[in-house]
């Protein structure tokens, strides 16, 4: 582009200086030529005879003497003798030159400021291709990338570069798809192995449970008849570890059916479900175990009659993996920081003001999550503690998306929020359009 | 024909010339590095021609030339060997320069002294000399192109100068490499047409001994007295060191490929240098012999003169190469001192090698482009200043230069780190004192000030030995003997 406006400038320049002198050197000619002209005349009115060199001096140094056999432009006779001449293209250009000289350099001044002038507009034209060519190449290696506006760009490039940032934020959000899909992909294949996995693991299991029972049984009545026969008989190491076997056994139990609900779902019995009406029950259920960790428990009801549709075994479900979660970060957690779990619920707003969704809120004041695992704590079996199973964020993803819902997550060093919106029942809705409600989406992404 | 269509005819040659081969302004892929060095990339060949281009300047040039024609051989003696034996000084410091991967010698001076205070010193000085000594440039310039197509010197003669700078410095180094090839070119070519074409009779090795080795000319050195040698001694001195620590020649050590390219570079310049200085030497010792009247005119005009005793075209081509003389050295200057006060003045956030966001270098580069604009406006305006001679405005600038640089790159040993920055400042100071308000001649002030510089280096050395050592758990008697 650069040498395309370069020789534009240089092929102006040169016509209009071409031009120029062009038009000089005709009007020199066309002078020199009526000059001729006038002193033919001139001397041919006169009688007598008048030397060559005057005549010449007279004519000036646009025309010279014919050489032999050439073709005159002008004819003078004078005194009865004729000469001829010639015009002298060398002399007119000389002195055009000699004029013209100012122009000339002006023309050059005006070259190197036209092309000057060029390269910058091309430069101007470029940047902006060269900084979305420094965004493909960042897109490329898998950077999120905006390029900014150029306010000196011209308004096409406005457009390129508004094109290109839409298209870098469709790339991202395709980006994340592919992310929940390839996630997706493998909680299938999980489940599918974690299936046959639980099927083959639970029939020994419950063989050895029925095995251990019978033997329990047995030993009691042996037990009996020794007793009765006054032998002996040192039974009660036995029963002891007969019955850690069952807590054992009962405990792996636990885990299979645990991971048999994160495989099969249990069809969720979607019907109107009191938001506000579970809170008494998370204080019944959490009350003990936040008393003895130490932890203070607020519910809070936002709004009343919050009324979503929902699973509410399934809601409690959700409710119980969240708040424990919650109170083993902080009882964990080494810090002179109160601790406190909230629990609140009410109505989420979109930025309209209009009534979206229902919200549960479960706020803890633990030590936050690491920026490096927050991306993998919903992943199933991911867990940092020793103890865990890593499926109860799963398992909460899962079941609020069972319901049609989305989950939100906000953590900092100073606690962490999760948000629960759930579709609300159509009644409540109205009801709720009709009334103030407080929280809204955006309040809990600043909260 | 007229001398003016020529000289007309080759001013326009060479303004094409200059905007078809050497525009290389806002290349594609730009950063600091290439803007400042080539990207560090500049091979022997285009390395030796900048070198060379660089070197060649209208003062060692005309001022050179004119001196020799009014004085003889004590100018060659003093002048030339000054500049050559500061020539000689530079394969010492390669190593030295490229090791610190720098892009500035301001920079150098930080990274190796570890004192931020001293690059800033530096760069100051660095902006104050290249923009006086940009006014000799644009004035010798605009006397050649005035006395060429025959108009008033003035605003108009000089300004074409502003333009073909500004034109090749914003294409940073590459472009001003591209167009010191052909501005070396056209320098040598120059010489070599006057120095054949000078004897009216033609040019022959008996002709041209007879010359050189005339009465006259030799008279002069014979002759001297000894305050004059010791006055060209001085001169020498100070010109020869003003050379071995100009930044000009430092960076283009710094920008060649390798170290290796380095070293060809600065092997093969004496030879093209020393060229040069025959063909111009040779050239106006036959003008001393044959036209020795022209005394009385200023310098540069004076040399134009001298060009029209010979044929048309090579005259042109003589006055030609002066302009490339000057565009040649100003924007490499301008370059430096653009450099200087972007990069080590005031470098904000884009004081580091090599940014990779290009929204960031684009701006740092466009910020350049604007110093370099007001740079060379500033220096235009300054040739309408009353500003002492062009000889002058020279001898202030080396001095200046051997003063900041000659001791941190060639005796780093003597340097302690902590006091650099003070010891370059009362230097700086002594010499605007003695140059400006006491009114030695550079030379013998710049004498006095790199004597004191060495002193207070060695002071400085012995106290801060001796501080270490009273620190340290040595044993009296060890400490006596060391002290």
């Amino acid at each position: 582009m650069k040498w395309i406006f370069m020789v534009l400038a240089l092929s102006m320049v040169l016509l209009t200086l071409g031009a120029r002198l062009h038009q000089g050197y005709i009007a020199k000619k066309d002078s020199a030529a009526a000059l001729g002209e006038e002193l033919r005349v001139d001397l041919e009115n006169r009688k007598y005879y008048i030397p060559k060199d005057i005549i010449m001096g007279e004519l000036g140094p646009y025309w010279k003497e014919a050489a032999q056999g050439e073709r005159a432009e002008l004819t003078i006779k004078s005194g009865g003798r004729s000469w001829g001449f010639v015009s002298n293209p060398d002399a007119i250009m000389i002195s055009l030159v000699e004029e013209e000289r100012y122009l000339l350099l002006v023309g050059l001044l005006g070259l190197i400021a036209a092309v000057e002038l060029a390269v910058f507009m091309s430069y101007l034209l470029t940047r902006p291709l060269r900084r979305l060519a420094w965004g493909c190449r960042q897109i490329a290696n898998g950077m999120t990338v905006t390029i900014p506006q150029n306010k000196l760009a011209p308004y096409e490039f406005h457009e390129l570069t508004n094109s290109f940032n839409t298209m870098a934020t469709q790339l991202e959000k395709w980006k994340e798809v592919q992310r929940q899909l390839s996630r997706m992909d493998r909680l299938a294949a999980l489940g599918e192995m974690l299936s046959g996995l639980s099927h083959e693991i639970r029939n020994p299991l419950a063989s050895i449970r029925i095995q251990l029972d019978l033997l329990r049984m047995e030993i009691e009545s042996a037990a009996s008849r020794k007793v009765e026969y006054g032998t002996y008989f040192d039974i009660c190491d036995a029963m002891e570890h007969i019955a850690i076997l069952e807590h054992e056994t009962d405990r792996l139990n636990g885990i299979v059916t645990k991971l048999l609900s994160f495989v099969r779902t249990k069809q969720a019995m979607i019907g109107p479900v009191l938001l506000d009406g579970l809170l008494p029950w998370c204080r019944s259920m959490l009350n003990a175990q936040a008393e003895k960790e130490g932890i203070e428990l607020i519910t809070l009801p936002m709004d009343k009659n919050v009324t979503v549709m929902a699973d509410s075994e399934m809601l409690q479900q959700l409710i119980m993996n969240l708040s424990l979660n919650a109170m083993q970060a902080m009882s964990m957690a080494e810090t002179a920081q109160e601790k406190v779990l909230i629990i609140t619920t009410g109505y989420s707003k979109d930025e309209s003001g209009a009534v979206k969704k229902g919200l549960l809120r479960v706020t803890d004041t633990g030590p936050g999550i690491p920026f490096a695992i927050q991306h993998r704590i919903f992943d199933p079996f991911f867990t940092t503690r020793q103890d865990g199973t890593g499926l109860g964020l799963s398992i909460v993803q899962r079941i609020t998306e069972g319901f049609g819902g989305s989950l939100s997550m906000e953590t900092s060093s100073f606690g962490t929020v999760f948000n629960i919106f759930i579709p609300l029942d159509e009644h409540c809705c109205r009801v709720a359009e009709k009334g103030n409600t407080e929280v809204t989406d955006n309040e809990y992404m600043d909260s | 024909m007229s001398p003016l269509i020529y000289y007309l005819a080759a001013f326009g040659a060479y303004t094409i010339c200059i905007i078809l081969m050497t525009g290389q302004s806002f290349t594609w892929k730009e950063t600091k590095k290439s803007f400042y060095l080539g990207r560090r990339q500049v091979s022997a060949f285009p390395s030796t021609a900048t070198f060379c281009a660089t070197w060649i300047s209208p003062l060692s040039f005309i001022g050179y030339s004119m001196w020799l024609y009014t004085d003889g051989y004590i100018a060659f003696w003093a002048s030339v060997n000054g500049w050559l034996i500061g020539l000689l000084f530079f394969p010492f410091i390669v190593e030295r320069l490229r090791i610190r991967r720098v892009l500035s010698m301001p920079e150098w001076l930080e990274k190796t002294y570890g004192d931020v205070r001293v690059r800033k010193l530096v760069a100051l000085t660095m902006i104050f000399l290249y923009t006086l000594y940009l006014v000799i440039q644009f004035r010798s310039f605009g006397i050649i192109v005035s006395y060429m197509l025959d108009i008033p010197a003035g605003f108009t003669s000089t300004s074409i100068i502003y333009l073909f700078v500004l034109y090749t410095t914003f294409g940073g180094y590459i472009s001003v490499v591209r167009s010191d090839i052909l501005n070396l070119l056209l320098i040598i070519a120059g010489v070599t047409v006057a120095a054949c074409f000078s004897l009216p009779a033609g040019f022959s090795l008996k002709s041209a001994s007879d010359i050189i080795l005339m009465k006259g000319q030799l008279g002069t050195v014979r002759q001297m007295t000894p305050t004059e040698i010791f006055s060209a001694f001085a001169i020498m001195l100070s010109w020869g060191l003003g050379v071995a620590g100009n930044p000009q020649y430092a960076v283009r050590i710094l920008a060649c490929r390798t170290r290796r390219d380095a070293y060809r570079m600065l092997s093969v310049s004496p030879f093209i240098v020393g060229f040069f200085y025959s063909c111009l030497t040779f050239f106006i010792l036959v003008c001393r012999a044959k036209y020795p009247l022209l005394t009385n005119l200023e310098e540069t005009v004076a040399f134009a003169k001298l060009a029209q005793f010979l044929p048309e075209i090579a005259g042109a081509f003589l006055l030609i190469s002066v302009i490339a003389a000057a565009v040649s050295t100003a924007n490499s200057q301008l370059l430096l001192a653009a450099s200087s006060l972007c990069y080590d003045l005031f470098p904000g956030k884009h004081d580091k090698t090599e940014s990779e966001n290009p929204f960031q270098e684009d701006r740092f580069l466009v910020v350049n482009r604007i110093a370099i604009t007001a740079i060379a406006s500033i220096a235009l305006i300054l040739c309408y200043a009353d500003l002492p001679g062009n000889l002058m405005l020279g001898r202030i600038s080396w001095t200046l230069v051997a003063i900041c640089f000659f001791f941190p790159l060639f005796v780093p040993k003597w340097i302690v780190h902590e006091s650099l920055f003070h010891v370059l400042g009362i230097a700086l100071i002594l010499q605007s004192v003695l140059v400006f308000i006491v009114g030695i001649g550079p030379e013998y002030a710049m004498l006095i000030v790199l004597t004191a510089e060495a002193l207070l280096f060695k002071l400085e050395k012995h106290f801060a030995l001796c501080k270490m050592l009273l620190k340290s758990p040595l044993q009296k008697e060890t400490r006596k003997n060391v002290l």
